[in-house]
């Protein structure tokens, strides 16, 4: 008889009482996923490296932090991830590098981010595929502000700057872009 | 009344690129209104899943191993059983005290915050002439929880915050020591990205003078006084 796999919050519980494999776990799962939004962020390896370490390491500090009703584990590690890879772009002057970068395009075929268990395979390939056709039916001009908001943490107004328009048309593509982003991905499944 | 709902502006709170003030706003509301709540949790959700639209890069085969490695060497600060703020402050002040030392009492005082953060309690006498103010967080930053420690001679000071919120870079934290009224810079800082600070504390006077402290949220360097909301407070 198979086990089911531990369910992340629980791997969450077990790393706030000090288990180090169950932080190990947890980074099997998900340093795929971490480093590659890292550096899709910062665009350097080591770099990108470095803050998948931090990512787990502020984790496996700070596990009992997690509130299972606010958000999912890995809505919690994203998170923490663009903020420490955002940090160390302001920190450094670099977010003007590569102000806007490219989500992957619907043809996109690759390891998928997130290592899941077999059972979860099928089901995780097909929403990593409904994401990124997601993303990439937004208008041109909306994938722009959205990767520049979400990958450079730049505000409405630094938008607005370097792409040359009016504030509140930057405002309205970014919630256009999400609040179709929540249709497709939520309200029709 | 009750307040306008935040909706237009929960999808830029979930990509955190709100100001400062935005943010405490949006929080302050959906902190008591269960639609908002609802959903920015679905925000938040969406903002997790663009993650998914990244092309997938592999790390180095030893990511692994040097994670591991750290983590033998970094104490986990949720592992650890918390002891009462009384009984720490106890053993923190019965060692002896030949020179006031700031820096190590900071790193002692860390456990404290703990304790303060889980149970703040009101701040007890200490032996050794040394004074600790508690500072609870306002309704800006109800999670937020500070201590200052102010050493025999009142001239010097030590304070630690925790879980305030990270501010944009356009602003920073400024400490108020206030007497008869009249309110005097004591500190300018900024917190790490989970809201932790220490921060050395001075003041025209011995800070004993003071019978109140605060903490508002000012223009990146500090204002001449204050002008933003305040977060966290305290008295002797």
């Amino acid at each position: 008889m198979r086990t089911a796999p531990v369910t992340d919050s629980n791997l969450i519980r077990q790393i706030a009482a000090g288990d180090a494999d169950a932080l190990q776990q947890l980074f099997k799962r998900y340093e795929r996923l971490v480093f590659s939004l890292a550096f899709r962020i910062v665009d350097e390896t080591t770099v990108a490296e470095e803050v998948t370490l931090d990512v787990f390491l502020r984790i496996w500090q700070k596990a009992d932090r997690y509130r299972a009703e606010k958000a999912q584990v890995k809505t919690w590690l994203v998170r923490i991830t663009r903020n420490i890879a955002i940090d160390h772009l302001r920190r450094n002057n670099r977010r003007g590098l590569h102000a806007q970068v490219d989500w992957a395009d619907s043809a996109y075929r690759e390891l998928l981010p997130v290592a899941p268990s077999s059972e979860e395979t099928v089901s995780a390939n097909i929403r990593q595929e409904s994401v990124v056709r997601a993303v990439a039916s937004l208008p041109d001009n909306q994938q722009t502000a959205l990767s520049m908001a979400y990958f450079k943490g730049y505000s409405h107004r630094e938008i607005a700057q370097i792409l040359n328009e009016p504030v509140g048309t930057v405002k309205t593509r970014i919630r256009l872009a999400m609040k179709k982003l929540r249709h497709l991905l939520h309200d029709e499944t | 009344m009750p307040e306008e709902h935040v909706i237009e502006q929960l999808p830029d709170y979930a990509l955190g690129i709100l100001s400062a003030e935005e943010t405490r706003h949006i929080e302050r509301h959906v902190n008591t209104c269960a639609l908002c709540r609802r959903e920015l949790t679905t925000f938040e959700a969406i903002a997790g899943e663009l993650a998914l639209a990244v092309p997938a890069v592999e790390p180095s085969a030893g990511l692994e191993t040097r994670l591991m490695d750290a983590v033998a060497r970094t104490p986990q600060q949720s592992a650890t059983p918390r002891r009462s703020w009384w009984e720490t402050l106890k053993a923190l002040f019965a060692r002896p005290v030949p020179a006031w030392s700031l820096g190590a009492v900071a790193v002692a005082l860390i456990a404290i915050l703990f304790a303060v953060w889980s149970t703040r309690p009101a701040a007890p006498a200490v032996p050794d002439g040394m004074q600790t103010i508690a500072m609870a967080g306002t309704t800006a930053a109800p999670e937020a929880s500070g201590l200052l420690v102010i050493d025999p001679t009142g001239n010097k000071g030590t304070l630690i915050v925790e879980d305030l919120p990270v501010l944009d870079p356009e602003h920073q934290y400024q400490l108020w020591v206030i007497r008869d009224g009249t309110r005097t810079s004591g500190a300018i800082f900024s917190v790490d990205e989970t809201g932790y600070g220490t921060i050395e504390v001075t003041s025209p006077r011995p800070l004993t003078e003071y019978g109140a402290f605060g903490i508002t949220i000012e223009p990146f360097g500090g204002s001449p006084g204050p002008t933003g909301d305040k977060v966290l407070g305290g008295s002797l």
